[in-house]
């Protein structure tokens, strides 16, 4: 015998959503107020020297010459300079009265349209294979002087500041400026472990290259 | 007549109010024709998800223009305290956020071209200085004698040099450069 169905259907009335609406729209402007979409991140530079990028010995430490490393950027590529070494001969290349050229480089470059076309560009990687040499030799030096021609645009500064800042790890391509960038992204960078505080845990942070830049102030 | 009229026509009217009742009963549609709002709710919620994934705690702010266009950096560093910012758009310099001197081409209007303090920007920087040591000696802290420089990325060099001088010599002795994060080196910049 088939049940009767019940007239009395249970009636689930909705949740009145409104207020949460309004809620939810109030917070909305608030929060697009805060948002930043775009992620500031900061680059520390040491102060400025004032005058020529020169560096008096120390006096405690007369027997060890400090280096006084100097990049410059010209409108023809990348200039190294020390007062405390020859670099013609560090890197056994032709004397040069200013220092040692590290010229521009044409590589191809594949633009929005998918066309290949030359790009001449700093050879960055040039440079960070002659200030990784400096490094090993000098261990304990640690400032880098940052000057450039007085029209060139200040983004390459901190291109140079981004690729000299730390080693990357042995297993890094170096071929294109490509290369590096995606060995930053993905942060491959040599590490050293540095021990706690009273025997805390030691924690580990990426080698130096040249991570102390000061900017030469030329008058 | 007039009457029988009427009562045909109410009954239609009638018939029709029906049927359109029975078939919103069947599309389930509520009764007093309103909007259905939980579609409407789960494209806010989803938006007010999104904004607060992307909500900025950095104390300091930074909205990018044609005018203020941050160099890209592979820095892992973030902002960790408010500080006093010097901005170098292409148009102008300001100090927290206060426009204070003018550019035009690359260069301020200066009565000395060859002299590298900017006069304008180092008296507003003294002001500035003057008002910190004083906020800091009245809640007993030390005076941060920290610049974040927020400079546009096609500003010269020559640009640059004198506003950190000029920075200098109101004091400030450890410097700042803001950049956006994340930027990959490509080839071309």
């Amino acid at each position: 015998m088939a049940r009767k169905k019940s007239k009395f259907v249970e009636e689930v009335e909705d949740i009145n959503l409104i207020p949460i609406m309004n809620l939810v729209l109030c917070l909305i402007p608030l929060v697009l107020f805060k948002t930043q979409l775009v992620k500031i991140g900061m680059v520390n530079v040491s102060a400025p020297k004032v005058g020529p990028a020169s560096s008096k010995p120390q006096e405690e430490d007369k027997d060890k010459k400090p280096l006084g490393l100097t990049v410059a950027l010209g409108k023809d590529g990348f200039l190294l300079k020390a007062t405390g070494a020859d670099l013609a001969t560090v890197f056994g290349v032709q004397a040069d009265a200013n220092g040692v050229k590290i010229p521009m480089k044409t590589e191809d470059y594949s633009n929005k349209n998918g066309d290949v076309e030359k790009l001449t560009t700093y050879d960055y990687i040039e440079l960070y294979k002659k200030l990784l040499q400096l490094r090993e030799m000098y261990e304990d030096d640690k400032l880098l002087t940052l000057t450039a021609e007085p029209e060139l645009e200040f983004k390459y500064l901190i291109r140079t500041m981004d690729v000299v800042r730390y080693q990357f790890a042995d297993d890094v391509k170096m071929a294109s400026i490509a290369d590096l960038s995606e060995a930053a992204n993905n942060s491959k960078y040599k590490k050293v472990e540095e021990e706690g505080d009273e025997g805390g845990k030691s924690t580990s942070t990426y080698k130096p290259l040249w991570d102390q830049v000061t900017f030469a102030i030329v008058q | 007549m007039d009457s029988r009229k009427q009562q045909s026509i109410e009954a239609w009217l009638k018939q029709q109010a029906e049927d359109k009742s029975k078939k919103r009963r069947k599309k389930d549609l509520p009764d007093d024709g309103g909007v259905t709002l939980s579609s409407l709710m789960d494209a806010v919620t989803i938006i007010l998800i999104f904004l607060l994934m992307n909500f900025s705690t950095d104390p300091m702010k930074v909205t990018p223009h044609e005018k203020l266009q941050l160099p890209l950096s592979t820095t892992m560093l973030n902002a960790k305290e408010k500080t006093t910012t010097l901005t170098v758009a292409a148009d102008g310099i300001l100090v927290d956020d206060k426009p204070v001197v003018t550019i035009k081409n690359n260069q301020v209007d200066t009565s000395d071209a060859t002299s590298l303090t900017i006069p304008q920007l180092k008296d507003h920087l003294d002001q500035v200085v003057k008002e910190r040591k004083e906020l800091a000696a009245r809640l007993k802290q030390n005076f941060k004698d920290i610049i974040t420089i927020i400079a546009h990325g096609e500003t010269h060099y020559r640009l640059i040099n004198k506003v950190i001088y000029t920075a200098g010599q109101a004091s400030f002795t450890k410097f700042k450069f803001a950049v956006v994060k994340g930027g990959q080196l490509k080839q071309k910049i």
